[in-house]
């Protein structure tokens, strides 16, 4: 059967996980158990317990407030105890109720119920004595007799005092013996002895609370009422005057302190405080004895229930601790082992394998590794041998290669195999490039042949540019000294305009002081034609003087006339002049204007020929410049000549070295038929470059022949031309 | 009295809106350049100022006002003529403003002739009469008449 490691990796590890998972297992069990124990522990063990502590303090708060209350005299104190008391005895069923909602057992719920029994007892006997407690007939007694019975008891009693000493004066006084005095003191003296047992029964009660004891003084009282009234009555009988009217009033205070001796004495025979005493005595403190011990037992039934938990705790404890403990040696004992088994077995396989890998990577391929382990590390071996197999294979087939022969074939192992394939491709393309190369240097040679016969050619091309040269040179020699020329009249011409310019300057500011003076022309001859008119004025005032002269005025008044006529006629010449003068100024403006017109127009040609000037000296230089430029070009032509015999002796030496390339590549061995194939497209190829050759050789003596120097060309600035000395 | 007809046969011409017309010599004081005319406050449209000549204030009248003429400025030829009136036996001096002061001319009355009543543009009452010379009318002003400070109209 074959086992591998990973087989038995996975049996160690199922072993092991299988041992965690029990362990893991048991010790959430028993963890889930500790852990419902303490729930039960906290929520009910320990909620009895407080709760049984709770009703055993409150039932022993209650019968403490119990006594308190008895003992206490105020009533409205008494009455807030007996509250205090109620709110206690809530407590307590509040405290049942809790212990009911709880998980109880068997023997616990009769634990409560025994309580509850008890404790129901104590509220019966409480509700009794509360009752006869708050009462207190004994207390309100003693104050009745203290407050009211006694000062009437005092009251009646002086009063029986007086009649009986007043009675007895009487009759002391009296000498004769009146039988109806002495029975009244006889009936009067009984009632005092009277009064004062009942004054006696009366305090008897208030002290004494014993049963026996009231009966006595009951029945005394009565006895001693109704022989009081007997002797009342009978001293009343026998009473006249002032006596009579004394025991009348007697009788009222009688009655008076009789109803209140009667208040006090009912008081006393209730005597619930005694009651109440014995009540307590007799029921409440068994029944609240045996409640309180129901809760303590209870109390001790939790603590007890509490003991057994936390043992039941150790317990579960210390069986999970030793079962965890043996599963866990059992398991790091089958570790430890599986891991040495295991780890010796892949160490050794792995050492055999990595001294395989060692020896192919120095390249020993000689070294065998089979193996006959029927694992993954024998797998491993076995593998690592084939591949030194292939290795030594390909090894071989590279050698034949080194050697020459490229007719073998080598056959990739596989469509991954890199190493193969390039072998494979290597010989392939091998075979194409030597086949080319031979190919290629057949070419080579008869090129190099070719390119020499064209050299020659070449050099005879030059020969002939030369002398074109020469002539172009002369031309353009020639060309410069006309543009020479050129540049020196055009500098005259400037020169010239330049002078027109200010001429024409001049003659306007000539025309513009003409027509100045014209102006002031104009403004005398105004002075001239005013003068005229005050002579006209001066003449005819003076023919008016002569015409009143009458005829000694005659010859003045012709005068007179003759000087009119010469004013009239300098009036009218100064007119003519004036318009004259007015006809030369708008004339000499007009000339003024043109000149001014005319100025900058010759300044613009002064400018424009200088532009002229300096464009032509430009191009003087330029043409200095191509002349320089030819003959530059004749140097390189003759230089291209010698340049072209060199390479016809280089194409002669590059027909030998083909001739050698030719024989070197015959070492390969290649199959004939890709040696045929590839010289086959020989003619064809060789056939246009000829032609090609042929041609430009053609071109190349007509253009030299017919050297056309084009000066014409609008896009050549100046700026293009650099300027050298001289 | 030769002589008196002689003088009064002198006149000088002026030219008033296009006519000419002629008053005797012996009413001409002086002929002047326009001067300013000071206007008088709440005056008659016929003497509507006063000008100043050489010191003397004279009366300015307006002519065209009185003829029946419309208003104008004074013009290049325009010249102020100071006559010589008498005015309720005393001698005044009143200026007037013509447009032009042609010549002294020689004229007779034997020459004159009525100023027809039809056909006339100006009020008859201040025309003597109506002259020949040269081919033009000069008219005659009745210089009495027309400076008259109230008229009968």
């Amino acid at each position: 059967m074959r086992l591998t490691i990973k087989t038995k990796l996975i049996a160690v590890f199922a072993v092991l996980i299988a041992l965690l998972g029990a362990s893991s297992f048991m010790a959430l069990k028993e963890a889930a158990e500790l852990q419902a124990t303490l729930d039960d522990m906290v929520e009910d063990t320990a909620a009895q317990l407080d709760e049984s502590l709770t009703m055993e303090a409150a039932a022993a708060t209650t019968m403490s407030i119990v006594k308190s209350y008895l003992m206490e005299p105020d009533d409205a104190a008494a009455t807030a105890l007996a509250e205090e008391a109620e709110a206690e005895i809530l407590h307590v069923a509040e405290a049942i109720g809790n212990m009911r909602r709880l998980n109880l057992t068997e023997t616990e719920e009769a634990a409560l119920q025994r309580f509850e029994a008890e404790w129901e007892e104590f509220l019966a006997a409480e509700d009794e004595i509360r009752e006869l407690g708050l009462a207190k007939t004994n207390v309100r007694a003693l104050e009745t007799y203290q407050t009211q019975s006694e000062p009437a008891y005092g009251i009646v009693y002086t009063m029986v005092e007086e009649i009986v000493a007043n009675v007895r004066e009487r009759i002391a006084s009296a000498t004769l013996r009146d039988p109806r005095l002495a029975t009244l003191e006889e009936n009067v003296d009984a009632l005092t002895d009277n009064l004062r047992a009942l004054h006696s029964y009366e305090r008897d009660l208030l002290i004494d609370n014993s049963a026996e004891k009231i009966e006595i003084s009951q029945a005394g009282i009565e006895a001693e009422t109704a022989s009081l009234q007997d002797h009342l009555a009978a001293a009343e009988a026998v009473a006249t005057g002032a006596d009579r009217q004394a025991l009348d009033s007697l009788s009222v205070a009688w009655q008076e302190w009789r109803e209140l001796m009667q208040a006090t004495t009912e008081l006393s025979v209730q005597n619930t405080n005694t009651l109440a005493s014995r009540l307590l005595k007799d029921q409440l403190e068994p029944a609240f004895d045996e409640s309180f011990a129901a809760a303590a037992a209870m109390a001790t039934m939790s603590r007890d229930n509490l003991g057994l938990a936390q043992d039941d705790a150790h317990a579960a404890y210390a069986t999970s601790r030793n079962l965890l403990l043996t599963l866990g040696a059992v398991a790091a004992t089958i570790a430890v082992v599986a891991a040495f088994w295991l780890s010796t077995t892949i160490s050794r396989g792995l050492a055999r394998a990595v001294e395989v890998a060692c020896e192919v990577a120095r390249g020993n391929l000689d070294i065998h590794a089979k193996s006959d382990k029927r694992d993954e590390i024998g797998d491993l071996l076995n593998a690592m041998d084939k591949m030194v197999v292939d290795l030594r294979d390909m090894s071989r087939a590279a050698e034949t290669i080194a050697k020459g022969d490229l007719t073998a074939d080598v056959k990739p192992r596989s469509d991954e195999d890199q190493l193969g394939m390039a072998l494979r491709d290597m010989v392939v393309k091998l075979r194409d490039v030597i086949s080319n190369a031979s190919v290629s240097a057949t070419y080579v040679a008869e090129g190099a042949s070719d390119m020499s016969a064209t050299a020659e050619q070449l050099s005879a091309g030059s020969n002939q540019q030369a002398s074109a040269a020469e002539q172009a040179s002369a031309s353009i020699e020639e060309m410069t000294a006309n543009i020479r020329q050129n540049a020196d009249n055009a500098a005259q011409t400037e020169k010239i305009a330049n002078q027109s310019a200010e001429d024409a300057r001049q003659s306007g500011e000539a025309v513009g002081n003409a027509v100045r003076a014209m102006k002031t022309i104009a403004d005398k001859i105004n002075i001239i034609q005013e003068i005229a008119r005050q002579t006209d004025l001066l003449a005819l005032n003076a023919a008016v003087e002569a015409a009143r002269a009458g005829t000694h005025g005659k010859g003045f008044a012709v005068v007179a006339s003759e000087v009119r006529k010469l004013a009239e006629r300098s009036q009218q010449a100064a007119a003519e002049i004036s318009s004259l003068s007015s006809q030369t100024v708008e004339v000499s403006g007009e000339a003024g204007r043109m000149l001014e017109t005319l100025v900058p127009n010759i300044q613009r040609t002064a400018d424009l020929v200088q532009e002229i000037s300096a464009s032509t000296r430009e191009q003087n230089v330029g043409a200095e410049q191509i002349n320089e430029a030819i003959r530059e070009l004749d140097k390189v032509i003759q230089q291209n000549a010698a340049a072209a015999e060199q390479s016809a002796a280089t194409s002669q030496e590059l027909a030998a070295q083909s001739q050698q390339l030719n024989a070197v590549i015959g070492y390969f061995t290649v199959a004939d038929a890709g040696r045929h194939a590839a010289a086959a497209p020989r003619p064809a190829k060789a056939a246009p470059s000829v032609a090609a050759k042929q041609a430009p050789k053609k071109s190349a003596s007509k253009t030299v022949e017919a050297f056309d120097l084009d000066l014409s060309s609008s896009d050549v600035s100046d700026a293009d031309f650099t300027r050298y000395a001289g | 009295m030769t002589e008196t007809s002689e003088i009064e046969g002198m006149a000088l011409t002026f030219s008033l809106q296009g006519e000419t017309f002629a008053i005797p010599v012996t009413y001409v004081d002086e002929i002047i350049d326009p001067l300013p005319v000071t206007r008088a406050p709440n005056a008659d449209a016929f003497a509507p100022g006063l000008i100043n000549v050489r010191g003397a204030i004279a009366p300015f009248v307006d002519l065209r006002h009185r003829l029946g003429m419309k208003p104008a400025g004074p013009c290049a030829t325009s010249r102020v003529l100071v006559l010589d009136l008498v005015v309720g036996g005393e001698s005044t001096k009143v200026a007037m403003m013509a447009d032009a002061v042609d010549d002294i001319t020689e004229t007779n009355l034997s020459d004159l002739e009525p100023v027809p009543e039809l056909g006339v543009r100006w009020p008859t009452e201040y025309l003597k009469g109506v002259a020949k010379k040269d081919g033009a009318l000069i008219i005659l002003l009745d210089v009495e008449a027309t400076f008259a400070p109230t008229t009968s109209h």
